[in-house]
């Protein structure tokens, strides 16, 4: 299968501390990728890496060969661990935003996910508790016809029915030509999606794999093995 | 770039509304005040000139929040848009808004003239177009400063970027009135240019406005000065700032 997203030889240092050490790894189409570690790790620092809002201090990253940038950011649809919406808007305004920036962006599409969601386009985002929020943040992502798809800890402080409710969303909307990787902590809940998984530690990639290869292999669930490695953390 | 300027005006629209009706209102109230204490149309023109300034100074200092949140904002960076558009976005907005400001004036001159038209001096309107042009230039030029201090603030990563930001800006502006005034004489710089006139008062004749020599090269410098500091932005804008 092509690779769509390539990530080279990426470290990242604040200073002295160092949040990326030489990570490397290549995605293909069609899977849903786990990045897995514990908080600190490194993972909202690559996927900011990816989506070119932080630059690395060394390393390369392409999307469909193309360097991360103005022409990447249409490549890439990301959900960062903040609101994309800004205060003044209601959901009806934060979907126009869309459509006026991104042309991947399918207006049809994300008015079948706000019904799915239970949102209407006359709520003000302002008044959207978090669970409601990250409903409205995972729709304007995948509304987009995107190639890559990156998710920053999208159950992360949510309750369980919020939780349920997005990780549906995501099975229900996911472009299936497209990649999608998904960063957490919350593995118990998460784990069903994952075609493949990584672990990050301390801005080290230590594994990458297939889910049912790594539980054959380990004979433990990822759940399982995410404690044993993180134990310590 | 237009869609960037129209999402800038619709976050800040309702301080901006506010403001643009406040000083209508503020206007309107000076007139009253100056017909019941009749202070005379040179003290009217005078307080009204410094409130048109003031709110120009104001909508200067909200683009200038408007560019630091853009800077940091993610729903602007992950926009597949070149980092000249941001830039110029909000360069656009604070002109539109100083033209609005602009008209307003005249409009507002337009009434005063319905009103009562014995005081005008004969080259009022050329000083005005003239002095008006100028500070929408300074105003600009001004803004490309305090953008070039903010971004080259947020590119660093160190506590205390806000006192950077302003020791940058006050470096830079007095290096560069430095350079006017050395290569260009005493009343170089397009603002000070803005105000070379005089407004006299006399019995027999009313006002008399006096335009003062304009140096045009002054205006070139701080058009390349400008060019330079847009340069510099894009360049931190795809190198260094980071959310």
């Amino acid at each position: 299968m092509d690779t769509v997203l390539q990530v080279h030889e990426v470290s990242k240092n604040y200073g002295a501390k160092k949040a990326l050490r030489g990570v490397s790894f290549q995605l293909a189409a069609g899977k849903i990728t786990g990045l897995l570690g514990s908080n600190g790790s490194g993972k909202s620092t690559l996927l900011k890496i990816i989506a070119g809002l932080t630059y690395p201090s060394s390393g390369e990253v392409t999307v469909q060969g193309t360097r991360i940038g103005p022409a990447s950011k249409a490549l890439i649809s990301y959900m960062p661990d903040r609101p994309l919406t800004e205060p003044w808007m209601n959901i009806g305004d934060a979907l126009t935003y869309y459509a006026d920036f991104y042309a991947d962006f399918d207006r049809e599409k994300a008015e079948r996910m706000l019904d799915f969601m239970k949102l209407k386009t006359k709520d003000r985002v302002k008044h959207l508790s978090k669970g409601m929020n990250e409903r409205l943040q995972l729709t304007l992502v995948l509304s987009r016809r995107a190639s890559v798809y990156l998710l920053d800890e999208p159950i992360g402080g949510v309750d369980p029915v919020a939780r349920t409710a997005i990780l549906n969303a995501l099975v229900e909307f996911y472009e299936e030509d497209s990649t999608l990787l998904v960063s957490t902590h919350l593995v118990t809940d998460i784990e069903r999606i994952f075609d493949d998984v990584m672990f990050i530690k301390d801005g080290e990639l230590i594994m990458h794999g297939e889910v049912e290869e790594i539980r054959l292999q380990q004979g433990k669930s990822i759940d399982e093995l995410f404690r044993e490695v993180y134990a310590e953390c | 770039m237009l869609k960037l300027v129209k999402y800038d005006f619709l976050r800040n629209r309702d301080q901006i509304l506010g403001l643009f009706v406040v000083m209508v209102l503020l206007q309107a109230g000076l007139w009253i005040t100056s017909e019941i204490s009749a202070w005379g149309t040179t003290s009217l023109l005078l307080l009204s000139l410094g409130t048109y300034v003031t709110a120009g100074m104001v909508l200067l200092i909200q683009a200038c929040r408007s560019f630091s949140y853009n800077l940091h904002s993610f729903s602007r960076n992950l926009l597949p848009v070149a980092p000249i558009a941001h830039i110029m976005s909000t360069l656009i907005l604070l002109l539109l808004l100083l033209a609005g400001l602009t008209l307003i004036a005249i409009l507002h001159m337009g009434i005063y003239l319905l009103y009562d038209a014995s005081w005008l001096p004969e080259d009022f309107w050329q000083v005005l177009a003239s002095s008006m042009l100028q500070m929408m230039w300074s105003a600009f030029f001004l803004m490309t400063i305090l953008m070039l201090a903010i971004t080259v603030a947020a590119s660093v990563r160190t506590r205390g970027k806000v006192w950077m930001g302003i020791v940058i800006f006050f470096l830079l502006q007095n290096l560069l009135t430095l350079a006017e005034q050395i290569m260009f004489g005493n009343a170089a710089g397009t603002l000070s240019n803005a105000f070379q006139f005089h407004i006299e008062s006399t019995v027999s004749d009313g006002m008399v406005v006096t335009r003062y020599t304009y140096n045009v090269w002054s205006t070139l410098f701080e058009v390349g000065v400008a060019a330079v500091a847009i340069w510099i932005i894009t360049l931190l804008f795809k190198k260094r700032v980071e959310c």
